[in-house]
């Protein structure tokens, strides 16, 4: 049986747009660099 | 019950979040491809006639497009969340955009505009303050626009407004005098860079020192050239780095007046104020300096950070409301268009005074 979630697991902090702005860009320069997006145009 | 409800909960409240935000930004994609598609039909036709018509970037479109949207029919509800976003897109273009800079560029560079941002920060801060007891604005009102106008418009206002207890009316006045100043800036910028026949580094450092809204700073430079562009994203990146040590500034100035809680940890509170995205384009930029992407890799990671920014400019526009300005009053309009015209003026002073340091 696992254990009841507690309430920090629930209310985890909402992130900044900093931070979402850094985490998306580093699964789109990882995407890039591992060869799983395509070329991207301009 | 058991993490993994917790984790279906969290997914699911991920997944109507994305479902609420699709349709505003696929409006900021319609506008901003809008733009670019008839750029280049004005350049395709331009060719096929034989016609040397000028080249209007696709940034002007699209804010304009958003613009009239904006002030005319006004965006539907549906559509206004996933707007919103376009500051993300902004951050995100920004951080991508840290793949063009080599890290002695940017420690160049930035040096030179750290010696102009910090000439004018001290300009800014001392004119609006002289403006606004001139015109006898409230005194928070008047730090609040000293704030926007020396840093970085709204996230430094709203970084501000809680730090000295100013009121939300005071803090909505500072945001709409700047963003509506921000947007006049956008079309007069150009038009005096032409007649001063200015150079891409020269105007994006102006852009990037005077219009106080990173997006439409950033903006103002991509309607000269892309280099102009980078170098206005420089310039004004450098001023967001010091927006927590002006806010510290003024939240000590109102505590020792007993109008705003005293600050106890200042280191803690510049951390909490410094601008994370500046990090992460820092970081991206350290990555490309040390060679670890290959030329076809950089010039993706450029054009994902030239989405960024399309998606960023279409939002501008369709964020800029003039109505509200009128609602705002006359008082803090006269005071901040008189604060930032002078501001326009001394930045263009100080530009032309390092343009010998500046790359040609």
């Amino acid at each position: 049986m696992s254990a009841p979630p507690t309430d920090r697991a629930i209310r985890r902090p909402r992130l900044s747009l900093d931070t979402w702005a850094i985490i998306a860009a580093s699964a789109l320069v990882l995407a890039i660099v591992v060869g799983t997006l395509p070329r991207v145009p301009w | 019950m058991s993490f993994a409800t917790t984790a279906d909960d969290a997914s699911s409240t991920f997944g109507r979040r994305l479902i609420e935000l699709a349709p505003g930004i696929a409006l900021l994609l319609a506008i901003g491809y809008s733009g670019k598609l008839i750029e280049q039909t004005i350049a395709a036709y331009g060719k096929a006639n034989h016609l040397a018509l000028p080249n209007i970037e696709y940034v002007l479109w699209a804010i304009v497009i958003g613009l009239i949207i904006a002030n005319t029919v006004g965006v539907p509800k549906i559509f206004r969340a996933g707007v919103a976003t376009y500051e993300f897109w902004l951050k995100l273009g920004i951080v991508l955009l840290g793949v063009r800079f080599l890290l002695g560029d940017v420690l160049k560079l930035g040096g030179i505009s750290l010696v102009a941002v910090a000439l004018e920060l001290t300009i800014s801060i001392v004119l609006m303050t002289w403006l606004g007891n001139a015109f006898r604005l409230t005194p928070k009102l008047t730090s609040l626009l000293a704030i926007g106008s020396s840093i970085c418009g709204v996230s430094a206002i709203i970084a501000a407004k809680g730090a000295i207890n100013a009121k939300d009316e005071e803090a909505s006045y500072a945001i709409a005098a700047i963003l509506a100043l921000g947007a006049i800036g956008l079309f007069v910028f150009p038009v005096i860079g032409h007649l001063l026949a200015m150079s891409d580094h020269a105007y994006g450092l102006w852009a990037g020192l005077a219009i106080d809204n990173t997006a439409e700073a950033t903006a103002a430079g991509n309607l000269w050239s892309e280099q102009a562009g980078k170098i206005a994203v420089l310039a004004k990146t450098t001023r967001n780095a010091t927006i927590g040590f002006v806010v510290l500034g003024y939240a000590i100035y109102w505590a020792t007046r007993g109008e705003a809680e005293t600050i106890e940890h200042k280191g803690a509170f510049l951390w909490q104020k410094f601008p994370k995205f500046v990090l992460g384009f820092l970081i991206v930029s350290l990555l490309a300096t040390l060679g670890a992407f290959t030329k076809e890799q950089t010039a993706d990671i450029a054009n994902l950070s030239r989405w960024a920014f399309l998606l960023t400019f279409a939002g501008v526009g369709l964020s800029t409301d003039f109505g509200e300005m009128r609602k705002q009053g006359l008082y803090p309009f006269i005071v901040g268009a008189a604060g930032e015209i002078g501001i326009a003026v001394l930045t263009l002073g100080i530009v032309l005074a390092v343009q010998p340091w500046l790359p040609t």
